[in-house]
C-alpha cells in the first residue's frame, strides 16, 4: 500500500510488489517472479532472519541484467555475524546503515576502541556499528539534559530534549515536532569489493561506501548491479 | 508477468522443495506413521540436528558430512527418548498417546529453550561450496543447496524403503505397528523394536537437520514452522509409507511453489494445512494408506 502511494508521488511503474510470511526460509520462488517481472529498481524492506535467504536466492537466481539497484530496507546486512556469513554475496548491493566506517564524529573512533575490547569479552557484535553507538548517544543526551536541569524529573527532561540539539558521538541530535531527528543522518552504502570470511575487512572504508545523503558521500552509485557486484 | 514458463519453473522447483519436505518427514513418517507414538518433538530435534551440524562444520567439516556424523549419536538419543516415554507413558496405559502427546510437547520446548540458552535467538548458518550457487541449464537455475536436498530425499527414501521391506528388523519394525500381540507370540519383544525404530527416526533427523541448514538459516523456535508441514506430509502420505512420504512431499512442494507463484507468499504457510484439511475430509487414510 505504501509503495503504491509513493510510486505514484515519484511517477514510478512498481512492476511486482509481494509481501512474505513470517520466517520464511527461501526466497527462490519470490525472486523468480521478481526476475520474470523485469524489474529496473529493487527493494527489498526485510528483518534479519530474512536477509541472509533473500540474498542467497539473489545469488542463486539472479535478477536480470536490467536491474540497476538492489537493496533498500533490509534489516540484518549491518550486523557483523550476516555479513561474514553473506561475505561476497553482498557486492552491489545498497543498503540502509546508520554508521560505517570513514563517518566522523566526534567522540566515535574513541567509543569504538572501547566498544571492540568489550564486544570480544561479552561475545556480542565485534563491531557494533549498526546500534551501540546510538546507544551510547541515547546515554549522551541524557547525561548533558540532566546536567543541564539539574533535575530527573521527567517532564523537564523531555521539554529540554524537544528544544536542544546534543552533541553526541553520531554527530548532533535534535528532533522535529513530530519527535523524528530533526536531521536525519541516516545513510544508504554500497557494499564493494568484499571477500568472504573476513571479518576484520568490514573495518576499512571503501567496503561500504555511502551514496546518500550528500553531507556523508563517500562516492559515487556503481550501476548496473550485475556491474557493481563485480566492481572493485 | 504471469506465464506459463513462470508456472513450470515453479512446478520443477517444486520438485526440489518437495524432496526437502519429504526429508525432513522421513524421521516423523517412522515414529508417528509406523510406531503410532505422537511425536510432536520431531521438529524440534530437527533444528536441534542442524545446530548440531553447525557446531560440527565450524570445525571446517562439510555440513552434509557432519550430518552423517551425528546419525549414530542421534540413533541413541532417540532410543533413550522412546524408552522414557515407555516406562513413564506407554507402559502406564490406554491414554498413553494423549499423556504422551504432552510429552512431547514437553520435550519440544526444552529443546528450543535449551538451544536459545546455548546459541541465542541469532540465526545460525553454514557455509559450502554447494551453498549460494546454482546450476544453470538453459534459462533455468537451480540452486545447488536444493539438488542436495533432493539427492538426500531420493537416497533416505531408498534406503529406508529397502530396509523395512527386506531385512529382518525393518519387518518387525512395520509388524509391531500393525500388530503388537501378534510380534509377541512371534517371540520379539515389541519395546525393543520399538525403541530401534524410535532410534532410527531421530537418527534420520540428524541427516534432515543438516538439510534444514543448508537449504536456509535455522533458528531455535524454528521447529514451529515445520509441526504442520511435517504432520501434513505424513497424514498425506498415508501413515507409515516411505515412498509415499516422498510423493506427499512433492505435492506439498509444488502446491506449495505455484500458490507462491501465483497467489503470493502469504499464502504459502496455508497451503500443508488446506492439503491436510482436504485429505482428511476425502480421504483419511491418506494417499498411500490402507
Amino acid at each position: 500500500m505504501a509503495l503504491a502511494k509513493s510510486s505514484k508521488k515519484t511517477g514510478w511503474n512498481v512492476v511486482y510488489d509481494q509481501n512474505y510470511p513470517p520466517n520464511n526460509t527461501d526466497f527462490s520462488s519470490i525472486i523468480r517472479a521478481v526476475r520474470a517481472a523485469r524489474p529496473e529498481a529493487v527493494f527489498v524492506a526485510c528483518y534479519p532472519n530474512e536477509a541472509v535467504a533473500v540474498m542467497r536466492s539473489v545469488n542463486e537466481i539472479g535478477l536480470g541484467s536490467q536491474v540497476q539497484i538492489f537493496g533498500g530496507g533490509m534489516v540484518g546486512l549491518q550486523f557483523t555475524p550476516i555479513m561474514q556469513s553473506l561475505g561476497s554475496l553482498l557486492n552491489g548491493v545498497v543498503n540502509f546503515n546508520s554508521y560505517v566506517p570513514g563517518m566522523k564524529f566526534p567522540g566515535i573512533d574513541d567509543f569504538f576502541k572501547r566498544y571492540s575490547v568489550r564486544a570480544a569479552a561479552a561475545k556480542v557484535d565485534p563491531l557494533g556499528y549498526y546500534l551501540p553507538p546510538f546507544n551510547y548517544a541515547t546515554g549522551q543526551m541524557i547525561e548533558q539534559a540532566v546536567n543541564a536541569t539539574k533535575s530527573f524529573d521527567h517532564k523537564k527532561l523531555a521539554e529540554y530534549m524537544r528544544k536542544t540539539e546534543f552533541q553526541t558521538i553520531v554527530g548532533p541530535i535534535g528532533f522535529d515536532k513530530f519527535g523524528e531527528r530533526a536531521k536525519p543522518r541516516m545513510v544508504q552504502a554500497q557494499f564493494r569489493n568484499i571477500q568472504d570470511n573476513n571479518v576484520d575487512q568490514f573495518k576499512n572504508t571503501g567496503k561500504q561506501v555511502v551514496l546518500w545523503p550528500d553531507i556523508d558521500k563517500q562516492g559515487d552509485f556503481i550501476f548496473p548491479f550485475d556491474k557493481a557486484r563485480k566492481a572493485t | 508477468m504471469f506465464s506459463l514458463e513462470l508456472l513450470f519453473e515453479a512446478a520443477l522447483f517444486g520438485v526440489l522443495l518437495g524432496c526437502f519436505y519429504a526429508a525432513v518427514s522421513l524421521g516423523l513418517s517412522v515414529a508417528f506413521g509406523l510406531l503410532d507414538v505422537p511425536y510432536v518433538a520431531h521438529p524440534a530435534l530437527l533444528v536441534m540436528g542442524s545446530y548440531a551440524t553447525y557446531l560440527i562444520s565450524s570445525l571446517g567439516i562439510d555440513p552434509l558430512l557432519s550430518g552423517l556424523l551425528l546419525m549414530p549419536i542421534f540413533f541413541l538419543l532417540g532410543m533413550g527418548l522412546y524408552r522414557f516415554y515407555y516406562e513413564t507413558f506407554e507402559k502406564r496405559g490406554s491414554d498413553a498417546g494423549v499423556r504422551g502427546l504432552g510429552f512431547f510437547f514437553g520435550i519440544a520446548f526444552i529443546i528450543e529453550v535449551a538451544l536459545i540458552l546455548v546459541f541465542g535467538v541469532d540465526q545460525r548458518t553454514v557455509r559450502a561450496g554447494y551453498i549460494g550457487s546454482s546450476l544453470e541449464i538453459g534459462d533455468y537455475r537451480f540452486p545447488y543447496r536444493m539438488l542436495m536436498a533432493f539427492a538426500v530425499a531420493l537416497l533416505l527414501t531408498l534406503v529406508l524403503t529397502i530396509y523395512f521391506s527386506k531385512t529382518f528388523n525393518g519387518r518387525a519394525i512395520k509388524a509391531v505397528g500393525q500388530d503388537e500381540s501378534a510380534l509377541r507370540l512371534m517371540g520379539a519383544n515389541p519395546v525393543k523394536i520399538k525403541q530401534l525404530a524410535f532410534g532410527i527416526a531421530t537418527a534420520v533427523n540428524a541427516l534432515a537437520g543438516a538439510l534444514l541448514i543448508i537449504v536456509g538459516p535455522v533458528e531455535p523456535a524454528m521447529d514451529r514452522i515445520y509441526i504442520g508441514r511435517t504432520f501434513c506430509v505424513v497424514v498425506l502420505a498415508g501413515l507409515g509409507s516411505m515412498s509415499g512420504t516422498l510423493v506427499a512431499g512433492l505435492i506439498l512442494g509444488v502446491v506449495e511453489s505455484v500458490v507462491l507463484m501465483t497467489l503470493g507468499a502469504s499464502w504459502a504457510p496455508a497451503v500443508s494445512f488446506g492439503l491436510l484439511l482436504v485429505m482428511l475430509g476425502l480421504r483419511p487414510q491418506g494417499l498411500f494408506g490402507r
